[in-house]
């Protein structure tokens, strides 16, 4: 499979984008903060708030910014300008912050290209062989990532989040 | 000029070898606290052997390479408090190349190169949440100037000088900093028996005329974990009495 800018999905990967229906309300409704009435941090929770909280402090300290805006949806490479040694040094921290084992390559998702190649090489379902090398993310996040990964590095502040949540909880979050 | 040093808790991996043990008291006498590792009981025993008069002011813990549960525990306990590591570790295999045991040749590998980018790995995360940390290897002028036999024995060195290396490059802005020490002839370990059989052979082909003394080493691995030496990064010394410098 070629990742070029105009690449469309081909139909192994059109069938891993498939979504569930009920996954796919529960995703538009958290994002919208409309599930059941309550607003988005009710549905995620506090702990997710607090840990947004504490990887924006590290950030903020890593990489030495100022009032530049950090929410969930921010991109750690593309927007932030991270680099390698940035990554490490904040896998270290979030590793003695949270006190959790930090696969660099799992929560950075630096193999994920590899992989999309890998599943498609080897004619497996996409989204699935996914998901069982990152099983922190949704397969709707998934999905995210595989539509826009020709764009450039799509990690984002969430993912690192998801990763946290899922180490410590041993469950995903819908952040 | 009086060395003064950024730090005071310095990890002796490999620490059951003479020339730890001489490192250990010279570090005790500079105020630092070294941790040596022993891989059993005999190596345990042999460094409350050689330092007697300064319990307390050591440290000991188990480390075995090629088992990864014993590095976790050895961390664990250091916890997040390392300044310096000098790495005196090596197993030793001899054979020629092309008399090798395969199965030996790949766990001598895993043991003495792949393990030790995880003591690596390990240690350097540890440094660099406080941003700072030296790190010694040990290495061998074998590692460039082997003898038949020594193949094996120079291919880890090699290897683990890269590692070693890179890690001062990569790290080094981030306060923390490599190097590498090419000990020639020393009398100790290894070195002596080898010397005490081909005395003579030592003496001619080190322009010096003698080996290096335990001392010599252990002195000299002080000076590279000083603040004096702290510009000297990802690079390797060569310290033989110039027995690799001619022919």
């Amino acid at each position: 499979m070629v990742l070029g800018k105009d690449f469309s999905l081909s139909p192994t990967l059109r069938s891993g984008l498939q979504l569930t229906e009920m996954t796919k309300k529960i995703y538009d409704s958290t994002v919208k903060g409309e599930l059941g009435g309550f607003s988005v941090t009710h549905l995620l929770g506090r702990n997710y708030m607090d840990s947004l909280g504490e990887i924006k402090k590290i950030i903020i300290d890593l990489l030495d910014l100022e009032g530049d805006p950090i929410t969930p949806d921010t991109y750690l490479i593309k927007e932030l300008g991270t680099e390698s040694i940035d990554l490490l040094e904040l896998a270290v921290a979030i590793n003695s912050r949270f006190k959790i084992t930090v696969k660099d390559d799992q929560i950075f998702l630096t193999r994920f290209r590899l992989y999309l190649t890998e599943a498609e090489k080897q004619g497996k379902d996409i989204a699935p062989y996914l998901a069982g090398k990152y099983p922190h993310l949704t397969d709707e996040r998934i999905a995210e990532i595989i539509v826009h990964i020709s764009e450039g590095p799509q990690l984002k502040i969430k993912d690192l989040i998801s990763y946290i949540t899922y180490q410590m909880r041993g469950v995903k979050d819908l952040g | 000029m009086s060395i003064k040093f950024s730090g005071n808790r310095a990890l002796i991996v490999g620490g059951t070898c003479e020339l730890a043990h001489v490192l250990a008291v010279s570090m005790i006498e500079s105020s630092l606290f070294p941790i040596l590792t022993f891989r059993n009981d005999a190596g345990l025993n042999a460094i409350r052997k050689a330092l007697p008069q300064f319990e307390g002011k050591y440290g000991t813990g188990y480390l075995k390479f090629g088992d990864r549960g014993s590095l976790n525990s050895l961390f664990t306990h250091i916890g997040d408090d390392l300044d310096f590591l000098v790495d005196f570790a090596q197993g030793n295999y001899e054979s020629f190349i092309a008399q090798a045991d395969e199965e030996e040749v790949y766990r001598y590998c895993m043991e003495n190169i792949s393990f030790r980018a995880e003591v690596l790995k390990t240690a350097g995360r540890v440094m660099l949440k406080k941003r700072k940390g030296r790190l010694v290897f040990i290495s061998s002028t074998a590692a460039v100037r082997p003898n038949p036999g020594q193949g094996f024995y120079a291919a880890a060195k090699l290897a683990s000088e890269a590692l070693y290396r890179n890690m001062g490059l990569e790290l080094g802005g981030r306060g923390i900093t490599t190097i590498i020490l090419r000990p020639g002839y020393v009398n100790a370990g290894r070195g002596r028996v080898y010397m005490e059989e081909q005395e003579k052979k030592v003496i001619e082909a080190v322009p010096i005329k003698r080996a290096l003394t335990q001392k010599e080493i252990a002195e000299t691995v002080l000076f590279l974990l000083s603040e004096s030496a702290s510009g000297m990064n990802a690079t390797e010394i060569t310290v033989d009495g110039g027995l690799t410098a001619g022919k």
